[in-house]
Formats: C-alpha cells, structure tokens, sequence
C-alpha cells in the first residue's frame, strides 16, 4: 500500500513536469512567432507570408571593383532588387559601410578640402540601355539623391519606392561619384591630405520590412 | 526524512521553473520580417605627379637645380621630365626661382625649354632623334605648356640660356600638376 501511494506521487511528479516542459516550449514559441503565427481551424486556412530581397546584376553591377578613377568622373552600375517573397514590403533602404581611405569616404573639414565619394540611386519604369545610361520606356525616379560615403553608414531610406509588393523589382542604377575637385601635386609628391591613391571597399546592405500589419474581418 | 527532502527538491524544481518562464525573453508579439541583400565592389583612384631628373636616372621627388656659369656663348643642360602618376599627363607648370650667388634676381636670362617628342636629346650631339616642340622660356615665374607624357614615360627636355655676364647663378625648377592637367572625368555605364 505504502509503495503503490509512493509510485503514485512519483507518477505524479513526472506529469507535472512534463506539463511545466511543454508549458516552456509553448511559451517561449509562441512569442518568437507571436507576429507572424496565424491558426487555422475547420475548413479555412492560414499561412504566414515571408520575406525574400533579392539583386541580381544587371550588366556588370556588383561583380566587378571600379578603378582608376580621378575627379569627375561617374560610374554607373546597374542591379534589379526583387522582394521575392509572398508579403508585400516597405521601408526599403540601402546602408553602405565604407572601409579604406578615410578622403574618400568623408569630406574634408577643418581647412581639408577633399570631396568623398557620393552614391545616388535612380529607378528605371522601363528598362536600362546599359550602352547609354537611358532608361527606355519608363521614366526614372530619383530613389536617393548623392549622398558621401560616410552618410550612408546610417540607412538612407528609398524616396520614390519605399515599399514593394510581393515579386514586385526596381531596376536600379546606382551612380558612384567622384566630386570634381583639385589637388596640386609638387615634384611628384601628392598633398599630406590627399583622394588620389586611395582605395574603399563598399558593401551594400539593401533592406526591407514587412508591410505595416493589417486586421481584416471577413 | 528522506521523503521531505525530495518533496522540497520538487517544489524547488517547480519554483525555478516557475521564474524561468517570466525570465525567457520571448520575441515581442509584434516582431517584424525582415530581408536584406548584400553586396558589395571597391573603388580606386589614381593620382597625378611628375618631376625633373637627370636622363635616365630616378631619383627621389624633387625639384631639379639647374648650376650656371659665367659664359659668352649658350649654355645647356639636359632633364627628363618623369611622369610619376597613374595616369597619362596632357600638362604641368614649371615653376622657375632663378637667382644669382648673392641672391639677387636682377638681369638673370631667360631659360629656354625644348622638349623632344617621341625620341630623346643626345647630349654629345645636341640633336634630338625625334621632334623639337618649344615649351617656353621663363627666367622667375611659370610656364604652362601642353604635353602628352604617358604613365610612367619621360619627356626628354633641354634647357638653354644665353650668354650671361652673371656670375654664378642657379635655376630651381618645380613641376606642378594640377586637375587640368590630366583627362576630363568621364560617366561610364556598365
């Protein structure tokens, strides 16, 4: 009698345990997907829609490094940004963290007078003539004006097209700038402040959000 | 006594489980999706520069002494002009300082500047093997002239000066090269 009350309480104890368990993985579960999650019941069904950006190049776009630039000169490259997922999506932007000489990615101050390279971003409707620049068929949209390297550490946000809908692309030209700009150099050696020479890496983040959540009754 | 104690150790395993649950850090129910594309290409510029030497020699930057003497008839002297950037040079400006043994500028003649395009100055000859192009003469001040020196070429250039009841004086000549010195930015679409 006494062991069957002590295997009864051990019984016991494991059940509770094993409630508290699943209670955990329940809980824990239900907060990462709280925002996404959806049930279904009876004959509907509900699913949750993803996210999916995606930049193909579009000519020579990101495959190749730029070189031998000097003051004045523009370099146009050319990629399609797709959201490839099912949601709809908005606040696209683009962030570009710059590494390598620090004239290039910064503007002068304090008696310097280099200019840093600028990135702007243009939308095509139409379709890019890579031989030309033009967009054929469309109209171009001015996405984010020039901005120096160094603004873009923080995300600068799309102007004319900050959402997307689901497999919705903006074909993009992206205008790398190098500002005109003088520099004297005496007997072959450059100013102590100087853009010639120098090299940066930049790596592109474009990114995007879920659209704004909705409540629907149907 | 052994039965209280497991009693406790399960109470103690339920509490701790208990605050566990509060303590998780569960998403916020309104966590968004998120995407993102990553890429990325560098970016290199040139630089621009150039220099006087002696033919044929390379020495370090600087700017090139040219000794006169006293003398009745045409003295010369022989330089390269050493292009030392990245990119080909269509000009530079000579910067020219002339003056005499006690500093004074007075009554120094003009130096005279001859390039040879396409070939070289032969010293012992004085005859130039390809084409003698004027590029000015100056004495204190500067010249401008148009050029075409490819990257990393030279220039073969003469400098001459007249007779000079000086007595002994000296020319320092700078190269100075600028934005306009070079090509026009370009827009490339690729």
């Amino acid at each position: 009698m006494q062991k069957e009350h002590m295997r009864n309480k051990r019984s016991l104890r494991l059940a509770l345990m094993g409630v508290i368990g699943a209670s955990i993985v329940a809980v824990a579960g239900a907060g990462t997907f709280a925002g996404l999650n959806a049930t279904a019941s009876g004959s509907n069904t509900a699913g949750v829609g993803k996210l999916s950006l995606t930049s193909a190049n579009n000519g020579v776009g990101f495959s190749s490094a730029i070189s031998n630039l000097v003051p004045g000169d523009v370099v146009n490259r050319y990629t399609t940004l797709t959201n490839a997922g099912t949601l709809a999506s908005q606040a696209l932007t683009l962030k570009i963290t710059s590494t390598g000489t620090a004239t290039l990615i910064t503007d002068g101050t304090a008696g310097a007078t280099n200019k840093a390279i600028t990135v702007a971003v243009n939308s095509c409707s139409g379709t890019w003539t890579l031989a030309t620049g033009a967009c054929t068929g469309g109209t171009v949209s001015s996405e984010i004006a020039a901005t120096p390297l160094s603004t873009f550490a923080t995300a600068q946000s799309f102007i004319a097209h900050p959402t997307m809908a689901s497999l919705d692309s903006l074909k993009l030209q992206i205008v790398l700038t190098v500002p005109a700009q003088d520099e004297t150099t005496v007997d072959g050696t450059v100013p102590a402040v100087t853009i010639q020479n120098g090299s940066v890496n930049l790596a592109y983040l474009f990114y995007e959000g879920q659209r704004t959540a909705a409540t629907t009754n149907s | 006594m052994k039965r209280r104690l497991t009693t406790n150790s399960f109470v103690a395993f339920t509490l701790a489980i208990a605050v566990a649950l509060f303590a998780i850090p569960a998403q916020p129910a309104g966590a968004a999706i998120k995407a993102n594309s990553a890429k990325s290409y560098s970016a290199a510029t040139l630089s621009w520069g150039a220099y006087f030497a002696d033919p044929g020699t390379t020495p370090s930057p600087a700017p090139y002494v040219a000794n006169w003497i006293t003398s009745n008839s045409t003295q010369l002297d022989y330089l390269d002009l050493i292009n030392s950037g990245g990119m080909a040079l269509i000009g530079a400006t000579f910067a020219i300082a002339t003056i005499t043994q006690g500093g004074n500028q007075e009554g120094v003649p003009k130096i005279t500047f001859e390039s040879c395009v396409g070939g070289t100055w032969n010293q012992t000859a004085n005859t130039c093997s390809g084409t003698i192009t004027n590029l000015g003469n100056q004495a204190n001040g500067s010249l401008s002239p148009t050029l075409s020196v490819a990257k990393g070429a030279r220039l073969s250039v003469r400098l001459s000066v007249t007779k000079t009841s000086r007595t002994s004086w000296s020319s320092t000549i700078s190269v100075k090269t600028d934005r306009t010195d070079f090509r026009a930015g370009t827009t490339t679409n690729s």
